[in-house]
């Protein structure tokens, strides 16, 4: 503030009516009471009275969504043929990679090429009816 | 809660009706004004819960209840100007013949500012408020505040500079 705006700021403004306090307050009590209008609702108000059990119970539900969404077929056509593929693909693996299946006891040391097309059960049956 | 009105008057009625006088230009309107807003604050004290500065939500409020008296006497902010050309007495007067000069003639020059200007330039000078706080008040932006006090307190200056150069 320069001299100038200081020299302005000292001029001293007119007071108010004398007769407008009366006016004013003449009839009413001097001391207003009230109440305060009621606080708007937040989510703190939910969650502040247990907030550790609202917490492992949102973490127990995001679990149990991730655990529905990667075990749930999807629902549209095309979703569900690349769920079923991949789960094709998925057993097929498992099968290749799992270990031979071992001959029975009375092949051992025959050929072995009847195991790629037949399961032992399967050959099991064939040896007793031969027997 | 309660709320003492009568306190609340005494602290801040000079203030308030200073800014009306100076804004509204006619002391009738400034009166009107601040009896309007005192009796809503009697039927509604709850206008107070949660305000900080008593002084700037007052004066908001004022100068809200101001710029509605305008338009319910005229639809064109006009009036405010044409009230401001017929000015009202301003300032306490004084013994001092230069000094009562230097009053009347800061009334006329502050009746040349456009009335928003004049807010401003007021609540700076007159109430020693932040441009932030004066921008709150008015409810306009803080830059607005700055520029139109820049802008009053060039004028007032090249209105009165004569006169404040010969008395000082």
């Amino acid at each position: 503030m320069n001299e100038f705006e200081r020299k302005l700021s000292q001029q001293a403004f007119r007071r108010p009516p004398a007769d407008l306090r009366a006016v004013l307050f003449g009839a009413s009590p001097p001391v207003a009471d009230f109440a305060p209008p009621p606080t708007l609702w937040t989510w703190r108000d939910w969650f502040w009275p247990s907030p550790h059990a609202w917490g492992a119970l949102v973490a127990l539900w995001m679990v149990f969504v991730v655990q529905q969404r990667d075990h749930r077929p999807p629902r549209s056509p095309e979703g569900a043929a690349l769920w079923g593929l991949s789960a094709v693909v998925q057993w097929s693996g498992s099968e290749l990679t799992s270990p031979a299946p071992t001959p029975p006891a009375e092949l051992r040391g025959e050929d072995t090429t009847l195991l790629a097309f037949h399961t032992p059960r399967e050959l099991h049956h064939a040896l007793d009816s031969l027997h | 809660m309660s709320l003492d009105l009568r306190q609340l008057y005494d602290e801040h009625a000079p203030a308030l009706f200073a800014f009306l006088l100076n804004f509204t230009r006619r002391e009738a309107d400034a009166r009107d004004t601040l009896q309007e807003l005192f009796l809503k604050l009697i039927a509604r004290p709850e206008l107070f819960v949660g305000v900080q500065n008593r002084r700037a939500f007052l004066l908001r409020l004022t100068h809200r209840l101001a710029i509605d008296a305008h338009r319910r006497r005229s639809v064109h902010e006009a009036a405010v100007e044409r009230a401001a050309a017929e000015p009202a007495a301003l300032f306490v007067d004084g013994a001092d013949p230069d000094e009562a000069a230097f009053r009347t003639a800061l009334t006329e020059a502050l009746a040349a500012l456009p009335a928003e200007q004049r807010a401003v330039v007021h609540l700076k000078l007159w109430e020693q408020m932040t441009f932030a706080e004066i921008a709150e008040a008015l409810e306009i932006p803080a830059n607005t505040a700055a520029s139109r006090y820049r802008y009053g307190i060039d004028k007032l200056q090249a209105l009165l500079r004569p006169l404040y150069e010969e008395l000082r």
